[in-house]
């Protein structure tokens, strides 16, 4: 038997999210049958609201509710040193560990030919005006390491050296807390590559 | 130490379902051929690497009307049990490989080396008679092992190459990054595959020629490395490749195909200074490609500190026994799975496992069977 129109829609929308498959849209949308009528208001809500409010910061391009996003706004932060970014996770991940107070740029992707991405297709004639401004120094690049972001590191280094500016990778290696002995092989492999002189 | 304690096959090629318990030293599959000797050489090799040393279609290995197959080890790896699985499964027609490790999913770099194994067969000989793919991965598959740092720069770099190719082919609009950001990558990991290789056959020529002889071979057999790139040290091996990329340059445009760098290399095997391939008669190469490989299980053996699970498959019979004996000498230390149509007659103290039709059954050794 086919589940009546509305419901049958909920779980069709619910099984078009990733990660979800037909059984658990199904377990979802009987969940969300059964809660009380203000709390699935507030769920189809905060959806809309999602959609309707958050937008690209106009400065550093990362996924903020407010133009410019409270990064970008915050007058405390460092205007010399601008870290750069694949994706807006890799922001929130960088402002959980509380070490950087300089500005973020978010290219949105790496260049990768095999998927027709150049630097066109990133956000980086943004960044190129945003360091002509003069404030930035040093330009952290924080790609990741698959071989798609080294080379959209390779290419920023590239452009924005000749502009007098500091350009630096982050380094690749141990998790911090992880003995030597549990190491995986390759974590270990790649952190003796980027080992530095004492 | 390493061995493998129980190896365990569901819906893989003609098992339905396998379960067998290995013990160490010398183990013989028996039987007539199309049984599935192989196949079980072929499961234990699998289970280790995550590829099978007959197909590049990994699908071929999942049984007719089944959906996935499945391998699963239980291993002593330096005194520790561990468990390895593989599985390929039927995804769009095609076989996806998935790894374990103690239970856990796992890549396949994690994986490689866990069971060290040297594999000899009779596809061998397409190594001599081959493209250079063959050899290279013949270099590949030892040094993958010993090496997860090797494995590491290999797999980036051919991703590098396919990047490469694409901004070649011009796939990302006018050219647009040009190739600087690759060429940067192809040569600091190119430079590290090179050096790798070298001192690899380096360490292979001496056992390799032993063996030859040992094995019978008349001639002196050479293992001799062709980089796409010479020089002494990082910094000469750099800027090989750099001079070679522009020098062509124009030529990789045109074909759009990056024609420079250690994807290009070669292993040579010569006897008495001429081409392997271009003289020597089959049963030559055949003791050649065996010492090969002999000389491979020893650099392992080198490095780990012990032997790597050797798996002979039909690489006995063209022997004598006084030359089995020598292949088989486990020493007390060392785990050989070996496959025959007749019982070897060196094989004096092996464990005999006669194989008919995907069923297995222990047989106890008998001289008489051996020659009948």
């Amino acid at each position: 038997m086919d589940y009546p129109g509305p419901l049958a829609r909920l779980i069709d929308e619910l099984s078009k999210m990733p990660t979800v498959g037909p059984k658990t849209a199904q377990r979802l949308a009987f969940h969300i049958l059964r809660l009380p009528p203000e709390e699935a208001r507030a769920l189809a809500e905060a959806i809309v609201d999602v959609k309707a409010k958050m937008r690209y910061c106009s400065v550093c391009f990362t996924i903020t509710d407010v133009d410019p996003c409270a990064t970008c706004a915050d007058p405390a932060r460092r205007d010399d040193v601008l870290c750069v970014v694949e994706d807006p996770r890799d922001v929130l991940a960088l402002e959980r560990t509380r070490e950087f107070r300089g500005r973020y740029h978010v290219l949105h992707g790496a260049i990768s030919p095999l998927d027709g991405i150049g630097p066109d297709d990133l956000k980086i004639a943004e960044l190129l005006a945003r360091v002509r401004d003069g404030a930035v120094r040093e330009v952290i690049v924080a790609t990741n390491p698959r071989v798609e972001g080294e080379a959209t590191a390779i290419y920023l280094a590239r452009l924005l050296k000749p502009l007098g500016l500091r350009v630096t990778r982050i380094a690749h290696g141990l998790p911090v807390g992880g003995d030597l002995e549990y190491a995986d092989e390759v974590t270990l492999a790649r952190a003796l590559e980027g080992r530095r002189d004492l | 130490m390493f061995r493998i304690r129980r190896l365990w096959l569901r819906t893989f090629r003609n098992y339905a379902l396998a379960d067998l318990a290995l013990a160490e030293g010398v183990t013989v599959f028996v039987g007539p051929n199309g049984q599935g000797k192989s196949n079980l050489l072929e499961a234990a090799y699998m289970v280790s690497t995550g590829r099978s040393h007959r197909t590049g279609q990994e699908a071929e290995v999942i049984q007719r009307g089944a959906t996935a197959a499945r391998v699963r080890a239980a291993i002593a790896r330096r005194g520790r049990e561990e468990e390895l699985e593989v599985t390929v499964a039927l995804e769009d027609g095609r076989g996806s490989v998935r790894m374990r490790l103690n239970g856990a999913p796992s890549a396949r770099g994690a994986v490689l080396g866990r069971l060290p194994v040297v594999l000899a067969a009779p596809w061998d000989l397409e190594l001599v008679r081959g493209g250079g793919a063959g050899r290279r991965r013949l270099m590949d598959a030892a040094l993958a092992q010993l090496s997860p740092a090797y494995f590491f720069a290999l797999h980036r770099y051919h991703r590098v190459v396919i990047q490469r190719n694409a901004v070649l082919r011009g796939r990302a609009g006018p050219r647009a990054t040009g190739l600087e950001p690759w060429d940067a990558q192809l040569v600091a990991l190119g430079v590290r595959i090179t050096a790798h290789r070298a001192a690899y056959v380096e360490r292979l020529r001496g056992p390799a020629a032993d063996w030859f002889g040992r094995l019978g071979g008349a001639g002196t057999l050479e293992a001799r490395y062709r980089p796409s790139w010479t020089g002494q040290g990082d910094e000469t091996l750099a800027a090989a490749g750099r001079a070679q990329l522009a020098q062509r340059r124009a030529d990789e445009l045109r074909r759009g195909l990056t024609l420079v760098g250690p994807h290009r290399d070669d292993l040579e095997l010569l006897l008495d200074g001429v081409p392997l391939r271009a003289t020597g008669s089959q049963g030559q190469w055949r003791t050649a490609m065996l010492a090969m490989r002999l000389a491979e299980r020893d650099v392992m053996a080198a490095d780990l500190g012990a032997r790597p699970v050797l798996l002979l498959d039909d690489a006995l019979a063209e022997l004598d026994p006084e030359r089995q004996r020598r292949v088989l000498d486990v020493d007390g230390e060392g785990q050989v799975l070996a496959t025959a149509t007749a019982l070897p007659e060196a094989a004096t103290s092996a464990r005999v496992i006669a194989v008919r039709a995907g069923t297995l059954e222990e047989a106890a050794w008998s001289p008489r069977s051996a020659t009948s």
